[in-house]
């Protein structure tokens, strides 16, 4: 629920008296279970609900309605219990002691989470060591990169062993060597001690390399919920065939054995034709276009396939959604 | 309540390392405390010389001599600092950015873990400002000090369970964050009240009959009342024991009440920010 504030000062100061309150579902009939051991990418465009979750499984959130568990136990009623077989890393947040070395803050976390020394110094030592944070251990955190901190913020989640551990945007803003130290660390987590990872990104790559399944989450609901080789299977059948040419193809038409091909754009030698990989093979489609190509005295210079990955299929799912969510809401000012 | 004091032992470890932790964070701030320690020094000369004039022609008030009445000012300002008074600010803060998430994510309870960090801040006050402040105003201003163990007993006793006191105070009223998107209003008012009823800057012997009899009951005056009357010898050492136990009890209700609102305020909670 959030207090509407009113536009302009004369509505506020209306508001100050009479306050209107309306109710946002920030998440709604979510239906899911995850496994051990499973990596699950937690999509969705801004506000689509994907933070409010994570706040609903640390417990800190109590659902309006619902059942929810983690490892058998209601986080809301067990918080405390809850926090000790979990751990959460905010890209946009520290857990860090901001005037402190970054060590101390590993200290600190020890005692809060009566992590046995022998077990504590392992688990350091081996964080250390892969994401390779010897030289900062000692600087204050203010002091650290993002880069930095986000290793520090990592392994101060994981320090206690959770089974289980919830990223919200990990890799924000975060340069591609420090992004890739981190996913590669993650995934060596996965491999070896089945920590189930929930990730939220924006950054698809992320996905790409690291999701053992996709879920897409969008006005609170789910809309997607795949392995990641499905979805390109299922959604990624799109292809673009690039062809250079010896020289500009003006008024080159396209035969009609690829009626079912289009040109999507033409940059001088240069034409891109988009296809379906169910209606044509590429092979196809090369072999009529250099037929017909020859007759004009034009040649085939180079040719390049670009097949769908995650981040394009994901990106077209999102703005046909949004396409219609405008839709939507046009018709409704109608 | 019980099981609030078994939290307690078991969290020990935890509560030390965040004692410790709040020590070290407040020690890098030196500056700081100079300041502190400067405007404290400056207040007890103010409030020194505002007593003289008040005290001129009258050898008591209300059975209070002027020693005892100017020991009291200078002491409750030399204690003063050792009392939680930021945690509406602190809470605050945390809300409006978001970070409270971590705070309420913690394998602890919240009001411990600031209670933790309380510690650690009046810990890191009491070596760097009031035991100096006590040093210099004691031999500057020549105030008698007690010559009985049992009132020295007795307000160290009553000053840690001003400190407990005025620790749920705070507590509580911190948790009207949870409630509301701006609490700063609550701030001062928290202040004012906090100050005038706890006797930080008026003994409370000095108030009218009728108000001290209210006033008496309320768990404020076991904030900077208590110790520093078992202190000046207003309250007599065989009056000692009633006023601790008196002491204790609220901070016991405090305390529960503080879980139980804690609880409450949980189910507002709203974090704010992605």
């Amino acid at each position: 629920m959030c207090c509407n504030k009113g536009q302009g000062t004369r509505e506020k100061v209306t508001r100050l008296f009479s306050p209107r309150y309306k109710t946002v579902r920030a998440v709604d009939g979510i239906d899911l279970c995850i496994k051990r051991g499973e990596i699950i990418g937690w999509l969705g465009p801004n506000g689509a609900g994907k933070s409010t979750t994570i706040k609903l499984l640390t417990g800190v959130l109590h659902p309006d309605g619902g059942a929810l568990k983690v490892n058998n136990l209601i986080p809301s009623k067990r918080r405390v219990e809850n926090a000790r077989q979990i751990g959460v890393v905010y890209g946009q947040r520290s857990q860090l002691w901001w005037d402190l070395p970054l060590i101390d803050s590993f200290e600190i976390l020890k005692a809060m989470y009566r992590i046995p020394p022998a077990q504590y110094r392992a688990n350091l030592d081996f964080m250390i060591e892969l994401l390779n944070m010897q030289s900062f251990l000692e600087q204050p955190v203010r002091k650290l990169s993002l880069g930095q901190r986000m290793k520090g913020d990592i392994v101060a989640s994981l320090l206690h062993e959770p089974p289980i551990l919830y990223l919200d945007e990990p890799t924000i803003g975060l340069d591609v060597v420090s992004k890739n130290a981190i996913l590669n660390f993650i995934g060596a987590l996965n491999a070896n001690r089945h920590t189930t990872v929930l990730l939220t990104t924006h950054n698809l790559s992320d996905v790409e390399h690291l999701c053992k399944r996709i879920l897409i989450i969008d006005h609170g609901k789910i809309i997607l919920d795949v392995l990641p080789d499905d979805l390109i299977q299922r959604y990624g059948k799109q292809r673009q065939l690039i062809v250079e040419f010896s020289r500009a193809p003006d008024g080159f038409v396209l035969p009609i054995t690829i009626n079912k091909a289009v040109i999507a754009r033409r940059e001088g030698n240069k034409v891109v034709i988009v296809f379906n990989r169910d209606d044509l093979s590429a092979l196809q489609l090369i072999a009529s276009l250099s037929e017909a190509a020859l007759p004009t005295g034009v040649n085939i210079v180079d040719v390049s396939i670009k097949d769908d990955n995650v981040e394009s299929v994901i990106t077209r799912i999102y703005e046909d959604r949004e396409g219609k969510g405008t839709a939507r809401q046009e018709k409704q000012a109608r | 309540m019980i099981t609030t004091f078994s939290q307690w032992a078991g969290d020990l470890p935890a509560g030390m390392a965040i004692i410790k932790s709040h020590v070290q964070e407040t020690l890098v701030y030196r500056f700081d405390l100079v300041i502190g320690l400067v405007r404290a020094l400056i207040l007890v000369g103010v409030f020194r010389y505002l007593w003289l004039a008040l005290y001129t022609g009258r050898p008591d008030v209300n059975g209070a001599s002027l020693a005892q009445t100017l020991a009291y000012a200078a002491l409750s300002l030399i204690i003063n600092p050792l009392f939680s008074n930021w945690l509406i600010g602190k809470v605050a803060n945390q809300m409006r950015t978001g970070n409270i998430i971590f705070d309420v994510t913690r394998p602890s309870y919240f009001g411990d873990l600031l209670l933790y960090q309380t510690v650690g801040q009046a810990l890191v006050k009491l070596i760097t400002t009031s035991i100096p402040l006590f040093v210099i105003v004691t031999v500057w201003l020549r105030i008698a000090l007690p010559d009985t163990p049992v009132v020295w007993l007795g307000f160290a006793v009553s000053l840690v369970l001003s400190f407990l006191t005025a620790f749920y105070i705070d507590y509580l009223a911190s948790l009207w964050n949870f409630w509301v998107t701006n609490a700063s209003g609550m701030r001062f008012a928290k202040w004012s009240i906090t100050d005038f009823l706890a006797g930080v800057y008026l003994p409370l012997w000095i108030f009218p009959a009728a108000l001290q009899q209210v006033v008496l009951l309320l768990p404020f005056r076991g904030i900077n009342y208590t110790p520093l009357a078992i202190f000046t010898g207003y309250i007599l050492p065989d009056r000692i024991w009633p006023e601790l136990a008196f002491q204790l009890v609220w901070v016991v209700v405090l305390m529960f009440v503080s879980r139980r609102l804690y609880v409450a305020a949980m189910r507002k909670l709203s974090v704010q920010g992605g």
